[in-house]
């Protein structure tokens, strides 16, 4: 790409980004739920109960929310608690992409695609929760790397009570997404912001600063993103 | 005898024929295993079968399983006929029978939902016979992987089966539950939903089950 004088405010733009994504803690953080049932189950009950909060609920938020990791477990930044955010939407693709339903030589697109998602507000996870900014380990969708944190903990049962309260007092607002097009809407999003981003994404050649994934090259990054987003079914039909 | 080598729309036929004979001789309401619900011709199934009449006979045709059966101590009666399920999915439902670990009971639970993602009413149908054998976390991680996948469930009797787990004591289930009815059923599942809302004093979780109703309609 000619960097022409056009072209400078963006970059300049991403450049105060990486600083800002570096130095400075999000204020909001979103992280996915692979099993969506279960999600619904935690939410329900985090809505109708009260703390203090029953050890098996406990359990579950660790258990299916965090995954029973208390480190590393991978949160992405997003300026609001919107679900469409741009944040929330690159991090949606980044967690799901590698999925192979999500393939565009899956039988059916996006079957089984279902997620909840949290976004939780900074200021209400305990203060000795510590985020590392981790672009390196956001392993398979590119544009999603400036949003990567690592979210550690000692004491996962805390994290868990604090994930509880802010549901409760609807502090941390939650999605759910699935075939009903709420997923679509994610990577449609995605897609837009890359498209302002590299110009245009022609899987077959793909943006050369675009890089290359841990199981996914740029050009299947692109290619999927395109089969999420269902551009096909908009873009010059008769071609 | 005879009926045992009889082929599948012979045995359906008599089993059409003779399904007053068995009701008389059973009570037995549900539907049977093929897929007769848009007929809403009733029979017997696995999972009821009445305490008057005794198994004696099961003949596996390919995905077809014929059974021939009689009171205890009496005649041959009839003949009851079900598809039968692919043999990976018996295998995957024996081992949620006996697995310990979450993870590979979802795993194996996943399995089942694509499957069911594919199969026909009938096939639904027999796999909610199924249910009857399972633990209560079994059941939850299920309808839970059934529900996560959004399979649309086809048949009648499985809807009715899950519909009953609507009144369990384990909270987790009761909400599973109806979240799958919700969320697979389609108009039925809606419909056997609000039915069982009606008797609160039989769901020991409604407000729970109330709670994630309000949750997906505010979606």
């Amino acid at each position: 790409m000619r960097v022409g004088a056009e072209n400078l405010l963006p970059l300049i733009q991403r450049w105060f980004e990486r600083i800002q994504a570096r130095f400075l803690r999000p204020i909001h953080i979103l992280r996915l739920c692979r099993r969506r049932t279960e999600f619904f189950s935690i939410v329900n009950e985090a809505t109708q109960g009260a703390p203090p909060w029953p050890p098996d609920l406990v359990d579950r938020v660790i258990q299916y929310v965090l995954e029973d990791d208390n480190v590393n477990i991978s949160v992405y930044a997003s300026a609001t608690a919107d679900p469409l955010d741009l944040g929330h939407a690159l991090g949606v693709i980044a967690e799901g992409i590698i999925q192979q339903d999500f393939q565009p030589s899956a039988k059916k697109r996006a079957k089984g695609c279902t997620r909840g998602t949290l976004m939780i507000p900074i200021n209400s996870l305990p203060i000795n929760v510590r985020l590392q900014y981790t672009p390196q380990h956001n392993l398979n969708f590119f544009p999603a790397d400036d949003r990567h944190y690592d979210l550690s903990t000692l004491n996962p049962r805390e994290l868990a009570a604090s994930i509880l309260d802010g549901i409760h007092i609807r502090a941390i607002h939650w999605t759910s997404l699935g075939n009903d097009g709420s997923y679509r809407v994610q990577a449609a999003i995605a897609y837009s912001y890359c498209l302002s981003r590299f110009g245009t994404l022609d899987h077959g050649n793909p943006p050369s600063q675009w890089r290359n994934g841990k199981d996914l090259t740029s050009a299947a990054q692109i290619e999927i993103l395109k089969h999420l987003a269902n551009l096909a079914l908009i873009d010059s039909p008769l071609q | 005898m005879m009926a045992i080598s009889s082929s599948y729309s012979e045995a359906e036929d008599r089993l059409t024929r003779e399904v007053p004979l068995y009701e008389s001789l059973t009570g037995a309401t549900a539907n049977s295993g093929i897929e007769r619900e848009t007929l809403a011709v009733q029979s017997l199934s696995m999972t009821d079968s009445p305490q008057t009449a005794l198994a004696v006979e099961v003949i596996t045709k390919g995905q077809e399983r014929i059974l021939l059966w009689r009171p205890k101590g009496g005649e041959w009666t009839g003949l009851y006929t079900s598809l039968r399920l692919p043999e990976n999915i018996r295998e995957d439902l024996a081992m949620l029978r006996e697995e310990e670990c979450e993870d590979t009971v979802y795993k194996i639970a996943d399995s089942i939902a694509k499957w069911m993602a594919d199969a026909s009413g009938a096939e639904q149908r027999v796999l909610a016979t199924s249910f009857g054998g399972l633990t209560v976390r079994g059941v939850r991680i299920l309808l839970s992987a059934i529900a996560d996948a959004e399979v649309q469930l086809r048949s009648e009797h499985l809807l009715h089966t899950i519909a009953g787990f609507l009144g369990s004591e384990d909270k987790r289930l009761a909400q599973t539950a109806g979240v799958c009815l919700l969320q697979c059923g389609g108009g039925l599942g809606g419909t056997l939903l609000r039915a069982r809302l009606n008797d609160p004093a039989s769901l020991p979780h409604i407000q729970l089950i109330l709670g994630a109703i309000h949750l997906l309609s505010s979606q």
